[in-house]
């Protein structure tokens, strides 16, 4: 872990000592690798385990462009036994079981058979390692870096290896609640049709309040295997800038830890070090990943996954504005301005939306009006109105 | 036609005589014969004296350039004679023709000579008691004003007993002037002569006073009425018909020629060295001096055993009194043949008798030098850096080394070489030159570590001082750890290895440093953007004790302070500083000890986070004796030491401190013996200690749970013996055989290794300037470095071969065509290799480098190919000079086991890191003028190989990359050019300062060079690849080096 330290930090020298290097950017022609089966998903015992199953694309594809073929899943144990996979018909290539049942003591592994061409992708076998316990989930406040440090403790009694995710969930604010809302005019071929409208809006449907959701996409593991104890310590993995407006009003995190073998742990660690690769001459170079699922009809055939067999721990945090007072807006503050019907539209061009009556209410001859980021929390982040399902806050 | 024949017998033997030696071939005196015709007989003289030119002046009255005029030659006249004065010698030197070497004209009997339109008069012979010498007629009319110049050496001259070699001549110029005035001379007061002669017509008194006090000399009564007649004759002198030579002796006129030449009449070079006349002068400047044709006496001939005896000596320069290696010693007449060792030793066998012994070094002056040999004898020499002529090209025998030795792939570079190669932040850089060199490249732009002729970086073995030196480089590479102020010269065997080294299986880089100045104290100052340095030398006692020290550190903090401040790396700091110490003492003529030391300390930090630090150091103690003028002996001790430690302070609970080092004591000791003068043996043995330390963590704080850890320690003996001949049949044939055993015993768990090491090579000369070689070598290399970077990280850790891992092995066959023209001025040459290693270490995938107590079982070991051919033309004399080279090349590697579908790329070939077949270099260096030269250096390349993601992935959350094949794809070709402008200080010898500047552009095209290529997820949406260039532009630098005492 630390070599890929020291090669952004060779590299932030060189930057630095030369003061005249650049980046640019660098799209040679490929051979097209695209077209693998990647197949993901640990078998979680005592609870559901989520396979996907897609191919691997072009090196410049968007994200979502990941094809898949159409599969059936299964985990099987050593008994024999099968748990079939649900095809979701939202997701294609997204398979859920119900492993909720599922025995720590017994080896599983993970089937998946191509519809169209009969090939039959099977894991290793693997048995769920000890779980570890979180002892904490916790956070601190780096004033002179000025992020939060969401920080993670737990202790295992057994097993060194360990992997975690997280998914955030947060809640934030705009700065006006705004009681007026505009509505632009609709533009013929002519132009523009007037002015626009502003009405008021009812407290339900204002943009003030917006919630958000993120999973880690970055991979975390640890190692304890050189410590004295299966322990780690505040171990600080999700560090939030102080101006990051999850931490602006309430802040939800879910961390999963789930233990791995060795084998799989050094998968993870190669997954991570291939795609952190900088270039860097100081940088590990880049291996092969070779993961634990085979082809039964050619053994050869290239199969990104390391399937594990696990289960995994959880603990959540919430962190309130009001308890940590650490966010602090990087926008400056700037004064509504007073606006006049007429000239609306002209202001609504310039990014500005109305929030409240001037001096009337009910008078839409003057409105306060203020930058559309303080008055609509949508635009102010990415988040929705729309508080989702199984909202913890 | 009867008459004619005999007549030229005679002549022939005349003309023999003009010319030194044996030298003369028949045609050429026949032409010569012709040419010099009427003169012949004044120029039946002595060569004339050949002063070795410096800078400072000429030895010649007024300039060097020959003058057409006549001589009065005992009463004769000689005209159409090129001549010109030499003010120093206070000769008249004549050159006979044209091409032919100049020669003195007996002085004694001549009356005056012309010169243009100047008139010199033998003063002596016209009877008054003057001192010798000619005098120029500056005035004539009621009194003679004549003017004398004096060239005096201010000089000075090194080494103490029978040390031959140049001196430094700067000639100083004085004038004097005599009056005469009826039959009687009086020096006058110069201030008074100079005014006269502005305007003589001025009629102010030049000091004809003088004419009247005690100084004046009147004209000798003997000679007075029968002095010659000071009027140029108008009239030719008849051919005088030559008398059959057969009847022995004849007379022209009163004058008797002699049929044969008197007995020592070629050896004129010992006349010289008893020429009483010039003794004095040169005592009376109270210098020593000797001259390139002086005869050199080497041993007793009581002493004299056979036909045969060895000289021994050492070659120092003449300036600092410090050893010089890598100078070739010959004798062409023989063809005997070796060149100086580290300590500028050499030995060589001469027949009894006079020799022509000949010296010849890259950038130093060429000297020959006339010995008598009588028995086994010394000779210290000493030599000087040439002085670039700037008028025209001087020939040197340097270029000839290549078609005397029969190893190949050797470069050897001076550090006045090394100091003008542009470089990055105008630093002189050891390892930087080395990369100019064809055959040699490195991963990238800044990088440390260099791969020779297809290997990896840990198979070179770096030798500073006879220490070895892990890890050459300072500030990821951009320095290298030498401090170019204490070295001398650099070495780099890319394939004929010489039997005495082994260890690593690819190149030995062999750094020597100075001795430092055995005359007097001085030192330098050096300051750079980044990093300042110094360095003193001088003797302890003079001529025995000389020490050196050197430093150099860097001011670098200031950069990181241009991080920004929100940047993860704000707070990072990076240093390093290094030190060389060394004392030589000379404690006879047959003994010698040195002792050096050596340490570097680099650390760097991130913020708050993790520290690294390394450090080298050495320290060896190097005793030179010379058993007897055959066989020398060197023994070295020593102790090298190579560490690193990381701390990681991330995370309180998980801190950690990981320690690393490598130990090693040596001890070495080889003899030189010269056989005879077709065999020269080396033979010794080394051995040497190993405790490595491959990991040791321990926790950093007290809250930290890290397990305090040590890998057990790897103890092991490697030792070597070895022997070899240099053995030249004939001046065509040359033929280097050596064998060197090598045997590794591991402790705990022990394990043998040993392996036969052959060093061949061989040379047959077709001409003088057309050689072809050939050799073959094989190593054996019994530690690597375990790394999975492109490039040497301080991270990478050593380990030695033992029970889980086995040896690297490889060979290598050579050949190469060298070919020199242009009147020895460039060399042109053509190698090629192939080269086979095996049991080099790769890493697996997934593999754990650090603390793994079962490494092995992590690296897979691999093949090496590598093959390529070498183009070169150097160029080392003239005002223009460097060299330019194309190379081809491959180096790929195989695993040598078939692991399945976990095999690297499949089981099949797959490139190195450092595989970039195209190469093209150039340095180039125009001197303007002596101050002024510019340096110019290119660089292009093909691309390195890189592994570069070929598809993306949803894996984990995110993208993530897959990779193409081990080093499938390439980053876009290199192309770099640098210039710099030197302007070193001007020859105020007394001058106790000295200012040199270079002026340098880093990179002038400003070329985007990529360093690497990286592919950013960040926000786990989509993938870019992007190039980082690290001198992506014009990079100006300034380097001021100060020098005193």
């Amino acid at each position: 872990m630390k070599k890929i330290h020291i090669c952004v930090f060779v590299l932030a020298v060189l930057v630095a000592l030369s003061a005249v290097s650049c980046i640019y950017p660098f799209t040679p022609e490929v051979q097209d690798g695209s077209g693998a089966l990647v197949i993901e998903g640990d078998i979680l015992l005592g609870d559901y385990t989520d396979v996907t199953v897609s191919y691997t694309a072009p090196v410049d594809a968007q994200a979502g462009a990941f094809d898949s073929p159409a599969c059936k899943v299964w985990v099987e144990d050593e008994a024999g036994t099968h748990y079939e996979g649900v095809t979701s018909f939202e997701r294609e290539g997204y398979f859920r079981i119900d492993t909720r049942n599922a025995s720590a003591d017994k080896r599983y592994r993970l089937h998946v058979v191509r519809l169209d061409d009969g090939r039959e992708y099977v894991s290793g076998w693997g048995q769920s390692p000890v779980v570890p316990e979180i002892d904490s989930l916790s956070y601190n406040l780096d004033f002179e870096r000025s992020r939060l440090n969401v920080a993670l403790s737990m202790h295992s009694r057994g097993g060194s290896f360990f992997k975690w995710n997280y998914v955030e969930k947060w809640e934030y604010r705009a700065d006006y609640n705004a009681e007026l809302k505009y509505i632009p005019p609709s533009i013929g071929w002519w132009g523009v049709n007037g002015d626009g409208n502003i009405e008021e809006q009812p407290y339900s449907e204002r943009p003030y309040l917006c919630y958000d959701t993120a999973t880690s996409s970055e991979i975390m593991i640890f190692s304890t295997e050189r410590q004295t104890d299966d322990r780690f310590v505040d171990l600080e993995f999700r560090p939030i800038p102080r101006d990051d407006l999850r931490i602006s009003y309430r802040y939800h995190i879910d961390v999963y830890l789930e233990p791995l073998s060795e084998d799989a742990y050094r998968y993870w660690e190669n997954v991570k070090a291939n795609s952190e690769y900088n270039g860097n001459l100081f940088a590990p170079n880049p291996s092969e990943m070779i993961g634990n699922i085979r082809c039964e009809q050619d053994p050869d055939e290239m199969v990104m996954g390391y399937i594990s067999v696990t289960s995994r721990a959880h603990k959540a945090l919430l962190i309130r504005h009001s308890e940590s007072r650490f966010y602090k807006d990087s926008h400056p503050y700037e004064e509504p301005v007073v606006v006049n019907r007429g000239e609306w539209y002209q202001y609504y061009k310039d990014g500005y939306l109305p929030y409240s009556y001037y001096e009337v209410p009910g008078d839409v001859s003057q409105t306060y009006w203020a930058r559309s980021r303080c008055v609509d929390c949508r635009i102010k982040g990415r988040g929705t109105t729309q508080q989702p399902e199984d909202w913890p806050i | 036609m009867k008459r004619t024949k005999p007549c030229l017998i005679p002549l022939l033997f005349l003309s023999l005589a003009f010319v030194p030696a044996a030298a003369q071939e028949y045609a050429e005196s026949e032409a010569f014969q012709k040419s010099a015709s009427d003169n012949s007989l004044l120029f039946r003289a002595r060569q004339a004296l050949r002063y070795n030119m410096s800078y400072d002046g000429t030895y010649y009255w007024y300039s060097p350039d020959f003058e057409v005029g006549g001589v009065m030659y005992d009463g004769r006249w000689y005209d159409d004679v090129t001549l010109n004065v030499d003010a120093f010698g206070k000769q008249l030197v004549a050159i006979p023709s044209p091409g032919r070497p100049a020669v003195e004209i007996d002085r004694d009997h001549i009356d005056f000579f012309t010169m243009g339109e100047t008139r010199f008069v033998n003063l002596r012979k016209k009877g008054y008691d003057v001192p010798v010498g000619f005098y120029e007629v500056a005035y004539e009319g009621p009194f003679t004003l004549y003017r004398v110049v004096n060239k005096k050496i201010t000089s000075d001259y090194s080494g103490a007993g029978m040390t031959a070699g140049y001196a430094i001549d700067s000639f100083d110029t004085t004038e004097s002037y005599y009056i005469e005035k009826d039959g009687s001379i009086a020096p006058v007061r110069k201030r008074k002569a100079r005014r006269f002669l502005l305007n003589p017509s001025a009629g102010r008194d030049p000091g004809t006073s003088a004419l009247a006090s005690k100084k004046a000399v009147a004209l000798s009564p003997a000679v007075s009425k029968t002095g010659p007649e000071l009027r140029i004759p108008t009239v030719d002198i008849p051919s005088v018909p030559l008398p059959d030579p057969a009847a022995g002796d004849f007379k022209i006129g009163d004058k008797t020629v002699y049929a044969s030449l008197p007995p020592g009449f070629f050896s004129d070079g010992k006349d010289k060295a008893v020429d009483d006349e010039l003794l004095r002068l040169i005592n009376a400047a109270n210098e020593m001096v000797t001259f390139a044709n002086k005869v050199y006496q080497i041993g007793q001939p009581e002493n004299a055993r056979g036909d045969h005896a060895y000289v021994n000596g050492t070659v120092r320069d003449i300036l600092s009194g410090e050893p010089i290696t890598g100078v070739a010693v010959f004798d062409d007449k023989t063809g005997s043949y070796t060149m100086t060792d580290n300590d500028g030793g050499f030995r060589i066998r001469l027949p009894l008798g006079d020799n022509v012994l000949g010296f010849s070094g890259y950038s130093l002056e060429d000297l020959h030098l006339n010995v008598h040999v009588d028995s086994d004898g010394g000779l210290d020499v000493v030599m000087k850096e040439k002085v670039t002529s700037l008028k025209g090209a001087v020939v040197s025998a340097e270029s000839m080394v290549n078609h005397r030795d029969s190893r190949m792939g050797i470069e050897r570079v001076r550090i006045n070489t090394i100091n003008k190669i542009p470089s990055a932040f105008g630093e002189a850089d050891v390892i930087k030159v080395v990369l100019t060199l064809p055959g040699v490249k490195s991963v990238g732009e800044a990088s440390s570590g260099f791969n020779v002729r297809g290997g990896s970086s840990d198979q070179n073995l770096v030798l500073f001082n006879d220490g070895t030196i892990y890890n050459p480089s300072h500030f990821f590479g951009i320095f290298s750890a030498f401090n170019t102020d204490v070295i001398n010269d650099i070495e780099l065997y890319k394939s004929s290895i010489p039997a005495e080294f082994g260890g690593r299986i690819s190149s030995v880089l062999d750094v020597r440093g100075r001795e430092g100045n055995a005359k007097k104290v001085q030192g330098s100052l050096g300051l750079g953007l980044l990093t300042s340095r110094f360095h003193i030398e001088g003797p302890i006692v003079e001529d025995r004790t000389t020490f050196i020290v050197g430093g150099r550190t860097t001011y670098s903090n200031w950069i990181f302070n241009l991080i920004p401040e929100n940047s993860a790396y704000s707070g990072g700091k990076a240093s390093f500083s290094d030190l060389n110490a060394s004392v030589t003492h000379r404690v006879n003529a047959r003994n010698t000890l040195q002792a050096y030391a050596y340490w570097s300390r680099d650390g760097f930090s991130f913020a708050r986070d993790t520290t690294f630090r390394y450090s080298n150091i050495n320290a060896s103690l190097k005793w030179r004796h010379t058993i007897s003028e055959r066989t020398g002996f060197t023994a070295v001790t020593g102790y090298d030491r190579y560490s690193n430690i990381v701390d990681d302070s991330f995370n309180d609970v998980s801190s950690y401190s990981l320690a690393t080092e490598v130990g090693q004591a040596f001890l070495k000791g080889g003899f030189k013996t010269v056989l005879d003068e077709k065999h020269t043996l080396s033979y010794g043995a080394n051995a040497i200690y190993y405790d490595l330390n491959p990991g040791h963590m321990s926790p950093l704080s007290s809250v930290s749970l890290v397990d305090e850890r040590f890998l057990p320690r790897e103890r092991a003996v490697e030792s070597a013996l070895y022997v070899s001949d240099g053995w030249k049949p004939d001046e065509k044939l040359s033929v280097d055989l050596g064998l060197r055993i090598s045997a590794f015993n591991a402790f705990a768990p022990s394990k043998f290794y040993w392996a036969p090491e052959l060093r061949a090579s061989a040379k047959y000369s077709f001409r003088d300037n057309l050689s072809v070689k050939a050799g073959f070598n094989s190593m054996s290399q019994y530690i690597h470095l375990i790394s999975n970077t492109s490039s040497v990280s301080p991270m990478d850790t050593w380990r030695l071969a033992g029970a889980s891992m086995r040896p690297q092995e490889g060979w290598q066959a050579a050949a190469g065509l060298y070919w020199t023209v242009r009147d020895n001025t460039i060399d042109l040459s053509l190698e090629t290799y192939y080269k086979r290693i095996s049991r080099s270490l790769d890493y697996k995938s997934g593999a754990v480098l650090i603390m793994n107590e079962n490494l092995a079982a992590d690296l897979v070991e691999t093949y090496g190919k590598a093959y390529g051919v070498e183009l070169m033309a150097k160029k080392t004399l003239g005002k223009l000079n460097g060299w330019v080279s194309y190379t081809y090349s491959r180096s790929l590697l195989k695993e040598m086991e078939d692991r399945g579908v976990e095999t690297i790329n499949g089981g099949a070939w797959y490139r190195a890191p450092h595989d970039k077949p195209h190469d093209f270099k150039l340095v180039g260096n125009y001197k303007f003028t002596h101050r002024y030269s510019l340096s110019v250096n290119v660089d292009y390349s093909t691309g390195r190989p890189v592994t570069i993601p070929v598809a993306v992935y949803n894996y984990g959350g995110g993208i993530r990359l897959a990779y193409s094949t081990r080093n499938g794809y390439r980053i876009p070709d290199c192309f770099r050019m640098d210039m710099a402008l030197n302007i070193d200080p001007g020859h105020y010898l007394r001058k106790l300062t000295h200012m040199s500047f270079t002026l340098g552009v880093y990179n002038v095209t400003g070329r985007k060079n990529p360093y690497s290529v990286y592919y950013n997820t960040l926000g786990g949406t989509s993938v870019k690849g992007y190039m980082v260039s690290v001198f992506a532009t014009q990079i100006p630098y300034l380097t001021l080096n100060l020098k005193f005492g």
